[in-house]
């Protein structure tokens, strides 16, 4: 073969060279030839239907030998349909996880299950009611949802999908629980539009609203801030963006989300807003303002209730402060630091505290419980309240230790469960409870982990690695016998010439 | 005996009259089917290795002509045997679809 300045001749040779060498070696100059002699005067390229037809003769040629000269046919198809299979079962999503069961009472294990990268998500396979959302490290953050009513944990894949770009990419989106738990709303720091995302755990459904504002700058970043404790409103902020890792709040519209209609008001322009915390009843919010060394109790159109001085250094310990009977609203002294939002898990208001102080909500200031105080250099977060006269804290009162407490207003402290830190992947983040179900709270001992389905990528590399393990094996499997019966053949010639 | 696909009997049909190159065999299956048959080369040669394979086609002689190489195929005996046997399923089959269009042939 010489070197061709045809540029025709030199694109059909490109398109033979994928023939197998010794084919190559026999075929190529003589296919040339009646390609040339084929092709139209002044022709510089091939026809899209000559090229397509040397593809598929060159794929021929390929499956020819395999399936013929190296026989290899068989474990090849079956290697082949294994892997459709096998890559079906890794795409075929999961089964909905158990329905609530109307009055049956949520359970917490004793002790939370280790961080595992196993643990598929929501989507794949729905957890049912959750319990718990809560952060799990901050170096490669999972946030997690455990079951009410199994020892079920999953992933909330939502809040991967809505991360936004820039330096917060590895920050999971906030992510906010339902007090029912039946639910998780799903906002995003930068978005590209103004919306929150809800999922239902117990079928992986998503709707996403629209919270598009009227003052229409905001709203690239849409952080839930609070359920109503009938899960029929969600308090959440529009802001332009958000950076969580910053040491700033966030300012933007308080807004109003009624998810069954997708009905968006707006309470508050223009605010800054540290935290939120509905009234029982869903009529009333109470606001902090960063700035401001005092609450305000607003109604669902913006208007002032009432002002509730605050003490100093502290501020609404997250979405849960207000005491089921209304009577209380609690206030958390921040630790040093705070607020870091990557302590909190990204949401507002979320942060570890020295101790919390109770107001009376009325502002008429009526007796209140003692002060809770977490024990020397240890530090608590209000996560919910069990009862009027009952809160449910995570404390961290031992070194590496972090645990789910309920202490009674006035005194008694009971642990309900224990969360274990995996201390190379950082601190615990953000733990939210479904505070709707924590009147009627039942421990029980831990059981082997249900993870769910393994992460899409772990389905796809596992069942690729099985597949080819499956084809290597049959492959060999084929040339041993191959080989046993050729050397077994004339062994028999010579016996039966013996006999 | 495989029945045969249609460009591997238009191809046995051109090899029938004699020993022929690639480029002639796509001439004449194009002008045997009255232009309805154009063979690419990629079927051709993906063709003749499965007939060379079950021994209906082999080389006859190679040329080279302007520099390139001209390989030329013609029939076995097999192969004359298999268009034969193929040639005449088809002059059957014709024989009976024009005696039903004539109507001399009911339907058994």
């Amino acid at each position: 073969m010489t070197a061709t300045t045809d540029p025709l001749e030199r694109a059909y040779r490109r398109l033979l060279r994928w023939l197998p060498a010794d084919y190559r070696a026999a075929r190529e100059d003589e296919m040339i030839g009646v390609l040339l002699d084929a092709a139209r005067p002044g022709q510089r390229r091939p026809d899209p239907a000559d090229a397509a037809d040397l593809v598929q003769a060159v794929a021929g040629v390929w499956c020819h030998r395999l399936w013929h000269r190296a026989r290899l046919g068989l474990p090849l198809l079956i290697t082949a349909v294994a892997l459709l299979v096998t890559t079906a079962v890794a795409l075929f999503p999961g089964r909905p996880g158990p329905q609530p069961y109307p009055g049956r009472p949520a359970g917490l294990p004793a002790r939370f299950a280790d961080q595992s990268s196993a643990t598929g998500s929501v989507s794949d396979a729905p957890p049912g009611r959750a319990i718990a959302l809560y952060r799990h490290g901050s170096e490669a953050p999972q946030d997690l949802v455990l079951s009410a009513d199994r020892d079920a944990y999953r992933q909330v894949d939502l809040a991967y999908a809505h991360r936004s770009g820039g330096d917060v990419f590895q920050t999971p989106a906030p992510a906010l629980l339902s007090p029912d738990g039946t639910r998780v709303a799903v906002g995003y720091f930068q978005g590209k539009s103004p919306g929150l995302s809800i999922q239902d755990l117990t079928s992986g459904h998503v709707t996403t609203q629209a919270t598009a504002l009227s003052s229409g700058d905001w709203g690239a970043g849409t952080i839930p801030l609070a359920w109503s404790a009938r899960g029929d409103r969600i308090a959440f902020l529009a802001t332009t963006g958000y950076d969580p890792s910053s040491s700033t709040q966030p300012a933007g519209d308080l807004g109003i989300l009624e998810p069954a209609t997708g009905r968006v008001r707006i309470a508050l322009h223009n605010a800054g807003v540290a935290a939120v915390a509905f009234a029982p009843d869903g009529a009333e919010l109470v606001v902090q303002d960063p700035a401001l060394p005092t609450l305000r109790v607003i109604g669902l159109d913006g208007t002032t209730r009432r002002v509730l001085p605050m003490p100093a250094g502290m501020g609404l310990p997250g979405p849960a402060a207000w005491s089921p009977d209304g009577r209380l609203i609690a206030v958390s002294q921040t630790k040093v630091g705070c607020p870091n939002q990557h302590d909190a898990g990204g949401l507002p208001g979320w942060c570890m505290a020295a101790e919390t102080r109770f107001l009376d909500a009325t502002g008429q200031h009526r007796p209140v419980p003692p002060p809770l105080t977490a024990a020397a250099g240890s530090h608590h977060q209000l996560a919910g309240w069990s009862a009027a006269d009952r809160v449910v804290l995570v404390d961290d009162r031992e070194a590496g230790r972090t645990a789910l407490v309920e202490v009674r207003l006035g005194g008694g402290t009971r642990q309900l469960s224990e969360i274990p830190i995996d201390q190379d992947n950082g601190p615990l983040g953000t733990v939210q409870l479904a505070t709707g179900l924590l009147s009627d709270l039942r421990v029980r001992e831990p059981l082997s982990p249900d993870r769910g389905r393994w992460p899409l990528p772990w389905r796809v590399a596992t069942a690729i690695a099985a597949t080819a393990l499956l084809g290597t094996s049959l492959v060999i499997a084929t040339r041993l016998t191959r080989r046993v019966r050729a050397t077994r053949r004339p062994r028999a010639v010579a016996t039966d010439g013996g006999a | 005996m495989s029945r045969l696909q249609e460009p591997s009997f238009l191809i046995l049909t051109a090899l029938a009259a004699g020993a022929q190159h690639g480029y002639g065999i796509i001439k004449d299956v194009q002008a045997l089917s009255d232009g309805a048959v154009v063979l690419r080369v990629g079927t051709l040669y993906g063709a003749l290795d499965r007939l060379a394979e079950t021994g209906l086609v082999v080389i006859d002689r190679e040329e080279v002509v302007d520099s390139r190489l001209r390989r030329y195929y013609r029939l076995t005996p097999a192969g004359t045997e298999q268009l034969a046997a193929e040639a005449a399923r088809h002059q059957r089959q014709a024989a009976a679809a024009l005696r039903r269009l004539r109507g001399t042939e009911a339907p058994a």
